[in-house]
C-alpha cells in the first residue's frame, strides 16, 4: 500500500513540475525587464549547441552539433561540427558559407537565412520581444520561464508556426530554442557551455 | 505534279527524321528476353530503417544544402524528406503504390513544374523493385532492362552482383542517371544527375 502511495506522490510532483502556468501581467513585465536589463550590455556570446530535428515519422531525432558565436555588432557564426563540417557567417547583410572547405558567398537576399539569423541572435540576446512581430505569452514550467512567440507576419508563418524560448531561472539568456513548423515537426536547439562577454577573435567572423 | 512533290517531301523528311534520331540502343549483348524476374535494390529497402544523408542539390545554378531523410514505413509506403541544415523541412513526400503525395513543401518550391519533377526524381531515387524485361551482358557485367514511370530503365550490375547504376532512358536518350556507391546494403553516397534539366544531387551518408 505504502508503495502505491509513494508512486502517487511522485506522480503528482511530476505533474506539478511539468505543468505550465501562464505568468500574470505584472510577472511577465518583471521577467521582460530582467531579460532586457541582462542583455543590454551584452558584448558577445560563445556557446556550443545541440540541434535535434523531430519529425513525426521518425523514431529518432536527427542530431547535429556545433558552436555559435555572436558579436555585439550583430555578426553571427553558426558552425556545425558534427556529423558534417559546415559553417555560415551572417555579416554585413551577406551570408558566407564554408562547406567543409568549399567557400561561397550569398548576398543577403536569402530571406529564410536572414530570418533564422535574426531569430537566433534575437532570442539569445533577448531582443525578440517585439509585439509588432509576435503574439507573446509567458509561462512558468518548473524552474524555467517559457516564452511562446507566434509570428504575426504571414510570410514568416509559412516557415514557423511558433517559437518557444526557454529561460532558466534568473537567466537573461535562453537555454533552448524550439522552432515549431506548420506541420508540427520541430527543431530543438539546446545551448551548452555558454560564455557571455568573452573576447571573440575577429578571425571567427572572417571568411 | 504538285501532289507528287509533296509525297516526295513527306517521305524524305520522314526518312531524315528516322535516321537523324537514332533510337536508344542498349550497349551489350542480349542474353535473354521476356524474363520473369524481380530485381530488388537494397538501398532504401529495410522497413523501419531511417536513412540519413547530407549533401546538396544543384539546379539551374542554385545550390541547396541539406539533409535527405528516407524511411520505408511499410512494404508499400516510403517517406522522403529534404531538410535544410538548420533543420527546417523543405519538402516531405509520401510514396505509396506508385502515387507520390505531398505532405509538405516549402512555398518557395511549391510550383507545379518543380513539384512534378521532384516527385518523379525522388520516387525514382528511392525505388527498390524492378520487374526485369530483358538481360544483356557486357564485359562480364549484367545490364537489366525494366520499366518505371512508363519509361525504360537500365540497371547495371557489377561483377560482384551489386546494382550500382540506374539509368532512365527515353526512346532516344538517357534522361536520368543514378549511381549508388556502396560496400553494403546502405549506399555510402548517391549521385543523381538529370540530362533533361540542369539538376544534380550528391548525398553522403551521415555518420
Amino acid at each position: 500500500m505504502m508503495k502505491y502511495i509513494t508512486i502517487l506522490i511522485i506522480s503528482f510532483q511530476f505533474i506539478a513540475f511539468s505543468q505550465e502556468t501562464e505568468l500574470s501581467s505584472s510577472e511577465a513585465t518583471k521577467f521582460r525587464a530582467m531579460v532586457e536589463k541582462g542583455t543590454k550590455d551584452l558584448k558577445s556570446i560563445k556557446t556550443d549547441f545541440v540541434q535535434n530535428k523531430h519529425m513525426e515519422f521518425l523514431t529518432n531525432d536527427i542530431e547535429s552539433k556545433g558552436k555559435m558565436y555572436l558579436s555585439a555588432e550583430g555578426m553571427l557564426r553558426w558552425q556545425y561540427t558534427e556529423p558534417n563540417k559546415y559553417s555560415i557567417i551572417f555579416k554585413n547583410e551577406k551570408i558566407y558559407i564554408d562547406d567543409n572547405g568549399k567557400k561561397s558567398t550569398v548576398d543577403g537576399d536569402q530571406k529564410m537565412f536572414q530570418k533564422i539569423s535574426k531569430l537566433i541572435s534575437g532570442s539569445v540576446k533577448g531582443d525578440l520581444f517585439d509585439d509588432d512581430e509576435f503574439d507573446i505569452r509567458y509561462f512558468k514550467k518548473g524552474d524555467n520561464i517559457l516564452v511562446k512567440l507566434t509570428p504575426k507576419n504571414k510570410a514568416m508563418t509559412k516557415y514557423i508556426s511558433k517559437v518557444v524560448l526557454t529561460f532558466p531561472k534568473n537567466d537573461s539568456t535562453v537555454s533552448q530554442v524550439k522552432l515549431i513548423e506548420p506541420s508540427g515537426d520541430y527543431t530543438l536547439i539546446t545551448f551548452k557551455n555558454k560564455q557571455l562577454n568573452v573576447p571573440i577573435d575577429k578571425s571567427v567572423f572572417s571568411h | 505534279m504538285f501532289q507528287l512533290t509533296r509525297a516526295y517531301l513527306v517521305i524524305s523528311l520522314s526518312l531524315l527524321s528516322l535516321f537523324a534520331c537514332k533510337s536508344y540502343q542498349i550497349d551489350g549483348e542480349l542474353v535473354s528476353k521476356d524474363v520473369e524476374k524481380t530485381l530488388v535494390l537494397p538501398y532504401f529497402n529495410e522497413t523501419g530503417f531511417e536513412y540519413l544523408y547530407s549533401g546538396k542539390i544543384e539546379a539551374y545554378g542554385n545550390s541547396l544544402n541539406g539533409i535527405l531523410v528516407v524511411k520505408k514505413i511499410s512494404e508499400t509506403q516510403k517517406r522522403v524528406a529534404l531538410l535544410s541544415d538548420f533543420g527546417n523541412t523543405l519538402m516531405d513526400f509520401k510514396i505509396e503504390n506508385g502515387e507520390v503525395e505531398v505532405n509538405y513543401i516549402l512555398e518557395d518550391l511549391n510550383k507545379k513544374i518543380i513539384v512534378k519533377k521532384l516527385k518523379k526524381y525522388f520516387e525514382l531515387l528511392v525505388n527498390s523493385e524492378y520487374q526485369v524485361e530483358a538481360i544483356y551482358k557486357k564485359e562480364g557485367e549484367n545490364i537489366y532492362t525494366s520499366k518505371f514511370q512508363s519509361k525504360r530503365v537500365k540497371l547495371h550490375e557489377n561483377s560482384s552482383g551489386t546494382i550500382q547504376q540506374v539509368k532512365q532512358v527515353s526512346r532516344l536518350k538517357e534522361k536520368v542517371e543514378i549511381e549508388y556507391f556502396s560496400t553494403s546494403d546502405i549506399a555510402d553516397s548517391i549521385h543523381f544527375k538529370s540530362n533533361e534539366i540542369p539538376f544534380e544531387m550528391k548525398y553522403y551518408l551521415r555518420e
